[in-house]
């Protein structure tokens, strides 16, 4: 979920998408809405109404296998709290164009008049134009938009309470609002709130018809599924769910019309109604099996592949008994379904029910990536001293997207900004041009020749990232003070704690812990450079600097004894003192440098996280040659794994490497681990074992994955026979055949740990 | 302490996350230097208890910078190749190793002092306590550094390591009795009944090796038997038979593992200038391995 690659692919998702109804209702919709938009001045009470004119809008039929209905599709202008067009109200100007167009002379020409009137409108009322321009106030520049940082608009990885949702209902919560009120006094947020819910009752009421609707021409199966789903709605939209299928029921339709994409703690907030059901005979596994894949299909249906986290297991849940049971569904039902989405996530702690690990590691061995698995025993002590909260509060964490943490129902940590270090250090190197692109990026910080010592070279290193810390730390803080001007995300805040009880809206003030998080590339390739520069020219004192420069400029040609050395220097991955040291005191800087950075904004905490998706192998094409030994265009290194194949001292040695890295300096990690399918199904135990210790001894995370790189080389070649083929590539899973080329020989290039 | 701070040894490979050298997640150390030339070996390098010098020959341009580079004439090449090795003269001056333009040269086996090796097994102590684990030392024959083994068991020991020692057998019953002291698990080599047959393919003779086997029995030390199997030279039933005796009259054998002939290490040997005599025997089938084990009264 991060980077502006990523933004402006799904932003294309968007854009092309079809039209819902046809041009001119788009348009006539677009017409009213933003007549309506422009009618109410109450931020609290606009979203409301805006809400209430949109979500019937969008709201899609039910499919024909539904057991678990809501699907939407947005439209040319809305309010989306996170993808339909990435931030707050949004307006596809193209998409309008486009609409006109088609309509030709079968409009009035005051109708056209009245478009481009509303074209306009929405050029200048543009949330991201808001935030730019209050950044340029600060900052000559537009935006940090350098090759080697970036900063994009958005409000991304929401992860609120949904069991306040299943307990409540929105009968319970609209008596929350109520008390809350009391309390406080009236205000235009809780008027639009209890609205908001109102719209939600609506919307489970328009499913109800239609699926009324449906049953007239069903088969006799299908019209009995159907007259439960009917019920569902019906008790839901009024009631607090006492089943398992309504409570699940009520938590999509939440999700479709708030833009929800992440859904926190499943097994805790869903995992009792599920033990009671089956307990009390009323449902069978098979059942949820299907109304999970139900759920599944939906979660695919919407395609947000950076995102989509269910969250099992972990410390804290309220019965991890009841808990558990489901957890083992979901993860059935993973197994079952084979995609890439949802990226079902198990949270291990010392004495877990060992079953989950067990069914995990044979999901792995049958060719899934999910679960993929944390570790609380690392990361709940870690976040209680990260965000100084005690372990109630921690027990709270969830990985969202792509592995960012942030606390469920508590708070918020929207990804915008990034820093690509292997850039940063290769324009060090060339008097402050980035020697792929030829752009001067920052100031000559002086001639490379002339560095002494290491210490001069790192102080250089240091001097040419501190400036951007503030300019990324201020651009984070604004998102959310646009954000929280333009709209109060009602449904966030409906379910995010302190909003209701404060009566402030989650981007005003209401969300207790509003955090950023910073996307760090490069990391490993930036760390084994320095390593190799400090190995090779300041210890070892085989080359110069100059000279290991000329050989990048080179790419290598003519240098390839000289390449070799480099790529025997040692490498992170390895175990090996040397490399690792490195490693770690790359990380601790721009940890440090955005701590630092941070704490002069009005950011609760901003901190980076390692977790790389596809964009270590994009930015890697667009890269020169590094002094790792790494040759231009080739892929970077992934979130906190090593290098592309410089991992050399076995299983053991990699996960030592990787337990290295501090877990209080960052939020999220990603370590791909990639084992031949022999080895599972031949040292099940051990590699359990192994896990296990890893787990227990600092190791935050692990991307699991069995597909070794014979299944890779011959997916390339019979690509028709490898269709099913999902691999992990970082901070999401993807179908390997529709990847594009680079990042197959990235996956390509990756170790494979087998038996030796 | 002094004296035995001066020792070193020779050591070509560290092997972590070995999950074949005894019980449990292991690192295995692999010792140069072998007191048998068996014609199968798929380690050769660790013949010599020296460093020596290794040609990836499949990596090789023939550019025959090595040749220019080396005082001894170790590298010879005709024009337009072969490379060919003779080691016999190598000093492991690293001229060579220098020269090579393309990285294909290498030295096999490192000096390390006893703490040195125990300092890089420790790493993962933390893997073998929780997977019962532990160290094994292997080669070459490990015993043949046999003041430096002594050490190093000595140092795993105190370290509350679980020891294994991969041996051929080839041991002074004094050696062997001392330093089974200090090991858990023997992963004993047995490799044929025949004496003559045994002198022939390995290059001594088995009756030291029986006798060790004897005194683990006597000394009641668990063992492992490690049966390397090769078509054509012990695949007879006589030798599956005395595997099948062995098994039943040492009771401190808690297990057989037969070891099928593979191929894999047939290019080690020519990169080390040696030439292999068992070009021609191919590695079986899986359902001959499952003969040979039910002949050896297996499972």
């Amino acid at each position: 979920m991060h980077g502006r690659n990523i933004m402006e692919i799904e932003k294309l998702v968007v854009m092309g998408c079809k039209m819902y109804h046809n041009a001119k209702k788009d348009l006539d919709y677009a017409l009213a809405f933003t007549e309506l938009y422009k009618s109410e001045p109450d931020k609290a009470l606009r979203e409301a109404k805006c809400l209430k004119m949109q979500i019937p809008y969008v709201l899609e039929d039910i499919g024909e296998e539904d057991l678990v209905v809501g699907s939407m599709q947005h439209g040319y202008v809305g309010f989306s709290p996170q993808y339909g067009g990435v931030y707050t109200y949004y307006f596809h100007d193209d998409m309008v164009t486009e609409a006109l167009a088609s309509l030709g002379d079968t409009v009035t020409p005051e109708y056209r008049q009245r478009v481009n009137e509303m074209r306009q409108f929405w050029e200048k009322e543009n949330t991201e134009a808001k935030v730019e321009e209050r950044y340029s106030q600060i900052y000559p520049e537009k935006y940090p938009h350098k090759s080697y940082y970036y900063g994009v608009c958005r409000i991304a990885g929401m992860s609120v309470d949904l069991d306040s949702l299943v307990q409540n209902g929105l009968s319970g919560l609209k008596a929350r609002i109520q008390f809350f009120r009391d309390q406080n006094g009236n205000s235009s947020f809780y008027i639009a709130s209890e609205q908001s819910i109102d719209v939600l009752s609506d919307a489970c009421l328009l499913y109800a018809d239609k699926a009324r609707q449906q049953m007239q021409k069903a088969s006799p199966e299908r019209k009995a599924e159907l007259e439960e789903i009917v019920q569902t709605l019906e008790h839901i939209a009024v009631h607090a769910p006492s089943t398992f299928k309504q409570a699940l029921q009520l938590v999509w339709i939440y999700a479709v019309c708030s833009d929800l994409m992440n859904f926190g703690r499943m097994d805790n907030y869903l995992g009792e109604f599920y033990a009671r059901d089956i307990d009390n005979g009323i449902l069978t596994e098979d059942e949820a099996v299907r109304y999970i894949s139900s759920l599944y299909r939906n979660i695919l249906k919407v395609n947000k592949i950076h995102d989509s986290r269910i969250i099992i297991g972990g410390l804290g849940r309220k019965n991890p008994q009841a808990s558990d049971r489901l957890a083992l569904v979901l993860i059935k039902v993973s197994r079952l379904i084979k995609d890439v989405i949802p990226q079902l996530t198990l949270r291990y702690y010392s004495g877990m029910n060992e079953t989950l690990l067990d069914e995990t590691l044979i999901n792995i061995r049958e060719g899934a990536v999910y679960p993929i698995i944390y570790s609380d025993d690392v990361i709940v002590p870690a976040v209680q001293e990260i965000y100084s909260i005690d372990y109630d509060m921690a027990c709270r964490w969830v990985p969202f997207g792509c592995g960012e943490y942030v606390i469920e129902g508590y708070g918020a940590g929207t990804p915008n900004t990034g820093v690509v270090l292997s850039t940063a250090l290769d324009a060090l190197l060339h008097r402050g041009m980035n020697s792929f692109s030829h752009v001067r990026e920052f100031e000559d910080v002086g001639d490379p020749a002339n560095f002494k010592t290491f210490e001069e070279l790192f102080q250089a290193y240091d001097s040419i990232l501190k400036p951007i810390g503030e300019a990324m730390a201020y651009h984070e803080q604004l998102n959310y003070e646009v954000a929280g001007e333009e709209a109060c995300y009602l449904y966030y805040s409906l379910l995010t704690h302190d909003c209701l009880e404060t009566g402030k809206p989650i981007f005003s003030g209401g969300c207790r812990y509003l955090t950023a998080t910073s996307e760090i590339f490069g990391l490993i390739t930036c760390a084994d450079s320095l390593t190799a520069i400090k190995h090779c020219v300041y210890d070892k004192k085989i080359f110069t600097l100059p000279e290991i420069i000329k050989m990048c400029d080179a790419n290598f040609e003519g240098y390839e004894k000289e390449r070799s050395i480099l790529l025997n220097a040692p490498k992170y991955g390895n175990d090996d003192e040397e490399a690792d040291n490195m490693a770690v005191r790359v990380f601790n800087h721009i940890a440090a440098l955005h701590e630092e950075a941070g704490k002069n904004t009005s950011l609760y905490r901003y901190k980076i996280v390692s977790v790389n998706n596809s964009g270590s192998a994009e930015r890697g094409a667009t890269t020169a040659a590094t002094p790792c030994g790494r040759k231009k265009g080739q892929a970077l290194s992934n979130g906190n794994s090593p290098s592309l194949g410089a991992d050399k001292n076995g299983l053991t040695a990699v996960l030592n490497s990787m337990a290295k890295i501090d877990p209080v300096r960052h939020v999220g990690v990603v370590h791909n681990i990639r084992f031949n399918k022999d080895l599972l199904i031949n040292h099940f135990d051990k590699i359990k074992i192994l896990l296990k210790t890893f787990y227990q001894n600092n190791g935050s995370q692990t991307n699991l994955s069995s597909i070794g790189k014979d299944d890779l080389e011959q997916a390339l070649q019979y690509p028709e026979r490898y269709q099913n083929l999902i691999v992990r590539v970082g901070g999401f899973s993807a179908r390997f055949v529709e990847l594009s080329p680079i990042i197959q020989q990235e996956l390509l290039h990756r170790t494979t740990y087998g038996e030796v | 302490m002094s004296s035995t701070e001066r020792i070193t040894g020779n050591v070509f490979d560290l092997q972590r996350f070995s999950l074949h050298d005894g019980p449990g997640i292991r690192t295995t150390v692999f010792l140069k230097g072998c007191n048998l030339r068996c014609a199968w070996c798929h380690n050769p390098e660790s013949f010599l208890k020296r460093p020596q010098i290794r040609v990836d020959l499949k990596k090789c341009i023939l550019c025959g910078n090595c040749t220019l580079a080396c005082p001894n004439k170790v590298h010879r090449m005709e024009a337009d190749g072969p490379h060919t090795i003779h080691p016999e003269a190598c000093t492991v001056c690293g001229a060579c190793v220098d020269a090579c333009p393309i990285s294909a040269i290498s030295i096999v086996g490192k000096e390390y002092a006893p703490h040195e090796v125990i300092e890089l097994v420790l790493k993962d102590k933390k893997y073998y306590e929780t997977s019962g684990g532990g160290v094994t030392f292997s080669g070459g024959e490990p015993t043949f550094q046999y003041e430096f083994l002594m050490q190093i068991l000595k140092l795993s020991k105190a370290e509350g390591l679980h020891v294994c020692l991969e041996t051929n057998g080839l041991v002074p019953e004094e050696s062997l009795q001392e330093l089974s002291r200090y090991v858990d698990l023997f992963l004993f080599d047995y490799k044929h009944s025949d004496e003559e047959q045994h002198r022939k393919y390995t290059g001594a003779s088995n009756r030291q090796i029986l006798n060790s086997l004897h005194l683990l029995n006597r000394l009641n030390r668990p063992v492992i038997l490690r049966c390397p199997i090769i078509p054509g030279i012990n695949d007879t039933p006589g030798h599956f038979e005395s595997i099948r005796l062995l098994k039943h009259k040492y009771n401190n054998i808690q297990e057989v593992e037969l070891m099928p002939y593979h191929r894999i290490g047939i290019s080690k040997w020519d990169n080390l200038g040696y030439s292999y005599s068992l070009k021609d025997i191919e590695a079986p089938e899986k359902a001959q391995i499952s003969a040979w084990k039910q002949n050896a009264g297996l499972k």
